[in-house]
């Protein structure tokens, strides 16, 4: 490690929760790491048109947003959903302890979801593709992440 | 400009109308020349497959070379221009160090001496039964210092360490 820097750590290890450290320096006393248990959403898409598929399936995408000091960044997954009779379960993870965006992007309207980090684990989270109460504010979203 | 065989040359900058400059612009290639590097420890001995990578800060940035050093700790870098480089050494073990600015000479070898690496000492458990977990993976998130850098992707961050069975000593 160098001196004067500071730094940033994934801890991950199978079967359990994930970390990410921050502001370790060397030269600090011992570390001493305590993992949780793995965290998982777990959910369903609902009233999925089979419109809104291609090639039979849909695209559930979810991400996380890191960040130290000034400096910002996501990590982004992506899960092939397969509808069956109009809906499909998910489950998205294992994540870090920080809120997840979870969506699906279908032509101009995007349907997402923001889970806090104390909600975490989830289970029975729905993404309602026919609801539009939040579209627009939704579309905002989508739009803003175009654009970063 | 750049080409196989011929050290990198560098024109401009240009102002409007630039493609006309560029058709007027004699870029003249040379050779260039060759230098070594030699990597050592603190105590003068070789620092072996430690990793280089020099380049021209540019604009643009250009890569002369990304290598290794062989057993004797040392380098060659071939096809060197005019322009002063910037050269990186990452090495297992020791401080990563980077050179700004540099101008080798053919005559010797370049000397530069690696300092050891900072060690922080650590355990991992499991929250819910305070065992230690073998196999837990510690990666390279981020780096705010002398050198920034970030990693978005943590399966693929720089793996830094990973835990034994066994909790060392307090």
């Amino acid at each position: 490690m160098l001196p004067n820097s500071r730094y940033f750590l994934f801890v991950e290890a199978p079967g359990h929760g994930s970390l990410m450290l921050d502001n370790i320096k060397p030269g600090q006393p011992r570390l001493n790491v305590a993992l949780g248990p793995e965290l998982y959403v777990r959910g369903k898409v609902i009233h999925i048109d089979p419109s809104a598929t291609r090639e039979g399936v849909i695209h559930l995408g979810y991400y996380q947003n890191f960040q130290f000091d000034n400096n910002g960044f996501a990590t982004g997954w992506d899960l092939v959903l397969t509808p069956k009779n109009g809906e499909a379960d998910f489950v998205t993870g294992p994540l870090y302890p920080l809120p997840v965006d979870i969506g699906v992007d279908i032509g101009a309207h995007d349907h997402w979801i923001k889970i806090d980090s104390k909600d975490l684990p989830k289970s029975g989270a729905i993404i309602d593709l026919a609801a539009d109460p939040a579209g627009a504010n939704n579309q905002k979203q989508a739009d803003a992440r175009k654009v970063n | 400009m750049v080409s196989p065989g011929y050290a990198t040359a560098f024109g401009g900058p240009f102002t409007p109308p630039i493609q006309q400059k560029l058709d007027a612009f004699p870029f003249i290639l040379g050779r260039g020349f060759n230098a070594s590097m030699a990597i050592v420890d603190e105590e003068g001995k070789p620092v072996a497959a430690a990793a280089l990578k020099a380049y021209y800060p540019g604009p643009p940035v250009v890569v002369l070379s990304e290598t290794t050093t062989d057993t004797a700790g040392l380098v060659t870098f071939a096809h060197i221009g005019s322009a002063p480089l910037n050269i990186l050494v990452h090495a297992n073990g020791y401080q990563s160090d980077e050179i700004q600015g540099i101008r080798l000479n053919t005559s010797q070898p370049y000397r530069w001496v690696l300092r050891k690496g900072l060690i922080l000492h650590g355990a991992v458990t499991a929250a819910a039964t305070g065992q230690p977990i073998f196999g837990a993976t510690i990666r390279l998130a981020g780096l705010l210092g002398p050198y920034n850098e970030t990693y978005s992707d943590p399966p693929n961050a720089p793996l830094l360490a990973t835990t034994d069975a066994h909790l060392a000593p307090q």
